[in-house]
């Protein structure tokens, strides 16, 4: 019995995690600087150029629009899975 | 037998014209799509999402032109925005983008003239796009797709 509710409790937990990790995401459309920091080799510069572009050309319609900002297009690849569109 | 000489006739018309008029069905028989890609660019401070491709003359005689439809699609395949261009050697059929002399339009058949043909077999590219304010925030396009909807 007790094995049984182990179990399912670690199914239950198993479940749940995707949709705690996608929690974690940020919408690049409403992140302030402070998110910005926690993405992966981000910098005060790429975090100011993002808030920039977002001021100057409105909301993103791709994440891919990152890749025009020089000093982000390079670790693109390593934040875009940590970003959201909304 | 005037009824029927009249409407043989009309069959007659209808024919020649769609044979010499140019179709959907028949445009993606005498060009091909070789190969297309969709970037953002930033030109001048503004963004533009464009398409950029190379098409084939497959029609075994020389094209003046290869007119192209682009659907942006949203996650369910629904289309969000359309745009619309010529290959390169054609391009200025459609205008310039964001330029406007303020003088008259040139006549469609009178540039049409003045286009460089793409002769049987030969290849020539396309760069079709559009402004990022023109592009519709919601839905959200994910991808696109690339029609030949008209060639001559």
């Amino acid at each position: 019995m007790k094995l049984t509710r182990g179990l399912a409790a670690a199914v239950f937990l198993a479940w749940l995690a995707p949709m705690a990790a996608a929690d974690h995401k940020i919408n690049i459309n409403t992140a302030t600087e402070a998110e910005l920091m926690k993405l992966p080799e981000m910098n005060q510069a790429r975090a100011k150029a993002i808030l920039g572009y977002r001021k100057n050309s409105g909301e993103l319609i791709q994440l891919e629009e990152l890749e025009l900002l020089t000093n982000v297009k390079p670790i693109f690849a390593k934040i875009k899975d940590h970003l959201v569109l909304e | 037998m005037k009824t029927r000489m009249r409407r043989s006739g009309l069959v007659a018309l209808a024919g020649a014209l769609w044979m010499l008029s140019p179709t959907t069905s028949l445009a993606a028989e005498t060009a091909k799509l070789v190969k297309d890609v969709g970037n953002w660019e930033m030109a001048y401070g503004d963004v533009y999402y464009r398409v950029v491709g190379e098409v084939e003359n497959k029609s075994g005689k020389p094209l003046q032109y290869v007119k192209f439809e682009i659907d942006l699609l949203d996650e369910d395949g629904k289309v969000v925005k359309t745009m619309m261009g010529y290959n390169q050697k054609a391009e200025f059929l459609a205008g310039v983008e964001g330029f406007d002399t303020g003088e008259p339009a040139e006549p469609f058949e009178k540039k049409l003239a003045r286009v460089e043909k793409i002769p049987a077999g030969g290849k020539d590219t396309f760069r079709i796009g559009l402004g990022k304010e023109e592009i519709p925030k919601k839905p959200k396009f994910k991808s696109y797709k690339v029609r030949i909807v008209e060639t001559k």
